[in-house]
This record gives C-alpha cells, sequence and structure tokens, in this order.
C-alpha cells in the first residue's frame, strides 16, 4: 500500500507541474545592419528589476559576453547561466526562432524578456528590445533599436 | 724542473679560462634592480623565454619581461587578434573563457523559467 501511496502523490505532485509549461515562441528579426553576426543575450527579470534566469545565448564564445552589459552586470558573465540553452550568432537579415517549454507563471507576474545585443566592430546595445512578458503582447511584433529589428512572443 | 712544467701550464690554462668566462659573462643584477633596459625588447626575439605552451595561461604574457610592463606574446595569434578588437576576457570575470554547454548537449539551467527536461527548439532562417 505504501509505495502506491508514495507513487499517487508524486504523480499528483509532477503533472500539475508539467501542465503549467508551455512550448513559448520567440521570433527575432534581425535589421540589415550589415555586419558580423550578431550575440545575442536573452534574459528575464522580475517586477523589481531583479535577474530571474537567462532563456537564450547566441554566440558561443564567453569572452565576447562582457559586450552584453545588461546580460553581464547581472550574471558576472557566468557562463553556467547559459549551458544548454546557447547556439549561434545571429546574421544580419536573417530571422532566429526559439521554441522553449516555459513555465506558464512567467506570464503576468511582472516578468520582464530583455535582449541585449553586440556586434564585433559595431556596437553594443543594452536592452536592444525588451518586451514585459504579459498575455496581452503575445504575438504582437516589438520593435528593436538597432540590431534587431523585432521580436515577437508568442505560443 | 721537467716535472713542474706541466702544472704550470695547466695553472695558466685554467687562469686564464676563468677570468676569461668572467669577463664574458653578462652582469645582469645591477641592471633589473632598478631601471628598464634600453635594449629589452631587442633582447626578446634573439632569447625567447618559453614559460609554457599554454595559450590559456595569461600570466605567461608577462613572462620574463612582464616585470617592466612589457608584453610578449609567444604565438598567442589569438590573444592578440582579440586584443585588437578589444574583446579580452576582462579581469574578474566568473566563468568567462569557458565556453557554455551548447543548446541540446545538456539540460537548460534550473532557474525556474524551463520546464524539466525541456529541450531548447532553434532555427534561423
Amino acid at each position: 500500500m505504501k509505495p502506491f501511496h508514495t507513487a499517487l502523490a508524486l504523480s499528483t505532485a509532477l503533472v500539475p507541474g508539467m501542465a503549467l509549461a508551455t512550448p513559448v515562441t520567440f521570433t527575432t528579426q534581425m535589421s540589415a545592419y550589415g555586419g558580423d553576426g550578431a550575440y545575442l543575450a536573452y534574459y528575464v527579470t522580475d517586477a523589481s528589476g531583479g535577474y530571474v534566469g537567462s532563456l537564450w545565448m547566441a554566440g558561443g564564445k564567453a569572452k565576447y559576453y562582457s559586450h552584453l552589459g545588461g546580460w553581464y552586470a547581472a550574471t558576472g558573465g557566468n557562463t553556467a547561466q547559459v549551458d544548454g540553452i546557447t547556439g549561434a550568432s545571429v546574421g544580419a537579415g536573417r530571422e532566429l526562432t526559439i521554441t522553449l517549454d516555459l513555465a506558464d507563471t512567467l506570464f503576468d507576474q511582472g516578468y520582464v524578456l530583455h535582449v541585449d545585443s553586440s556586434v564585433e566592430k559595431m556596437s553594443d546595445v543594452r536592452d536592444d528590445v525588451t518586451i514585459p512578458l504579459t498575455s496581452d503582447n503575445l504575438g504582437k511584433p516589438v520593435a528593436g533599436k538597432y540590431f534587431v529589428q523585432s521580436l515577437t512572443v508568442s505560443k | 724542473m721537467k716535472s713542474s712544467l706541466p702544472l704550470i701550464a695547466l695553472a695558466v690554462l685554467l687562469s686564464s679560462t676563468v677570468v676569461g668566462a668572467l669577463s664574458a659573462a653578462p652582469i645582469d643584477a645591477p641592471r633589473f634592480a632598478g631601471t628598464v633596459p634600453a635594449d629589452a625588447a631587442q633582447i626578446a626575439p634573439a632569447q625567447p623565454v618559453q614559460l609554457a605552451g599554454n595559450d590559456h595561461d595569461d600570466d605567461d604574457d608577462d613572462g620574463f619581461f612582464g616585470w617592466f610592463g612589457h608584453h610578449g606574446h609567444h604565438g598567442h595569434h589569438d590573444d592578440d587578434d582579440d586584443d585588437r578588437r578589444g574583446r579580452n576576457c576582462p579581469p574578474g570575470a566568473t566563468g568567462c573563457g569557458a565556453a557554455p554547454a551548447a543548446a541540446g548537449t545538456v539540460a537548460p539551467p534550473a532557474n525556474g523559467l524551463f520546464a524539466p527536461g525541456s529541450k531548447p527548439q532553434v532555427q534561423t532562417n
């Protein structure tokens, strides 16, 4: 009987947690800035501006991460923050689509998605684009400042 | 008398060798005590000081001439390139230089944002 109770408790604890995660797609359209591939750091802050965690890192060379000002200030350049969520840098004019299984509690709780960008021999742009993670903003492209032309968050 | 001749010859030979060696040896100690030798940069190519063959050890850059504020770059072409870009690993950085694990090779960080066991999907067009 005891094993049954244990299994039941475990399943009821896990199933709701799994149900609260949803695939979320981030579509980033880069502007035609005419330079090398851009390093992009996607990270989330809470309602008080505190760093919560990273969602994606475009660009694999850690020595360039100090140019991603907001992310670097929040993490100290700790690459463990982007282990398993790091891909290639993104070229000018390209479109990057990332789909992540994220907790539903990320939305409508005051969280904000930030994207810092940096391109070699060009500029470093802190908060190239920011989007409050709300249901209202889903599916609506938000314009970036410089290297990012637009970013759309959708479910 | 005859038997003392080889001894005298040997003594002369030894003394001339020792004196010659001492006079030819560079007297470096006083030069390092205070000022930078004017020919320090010229010494480097002729007498390269290879402390280690590892590109990742930044201390090697200082090498022998680090005492004088001169950065020797013994085959560190990548670092040279980075210096020109101004993108070297800043002092005190955490985990800097160690590349993060690529997506799909390990689980995303347990930061409370990702569902357990999820794998990111990425596409570039």
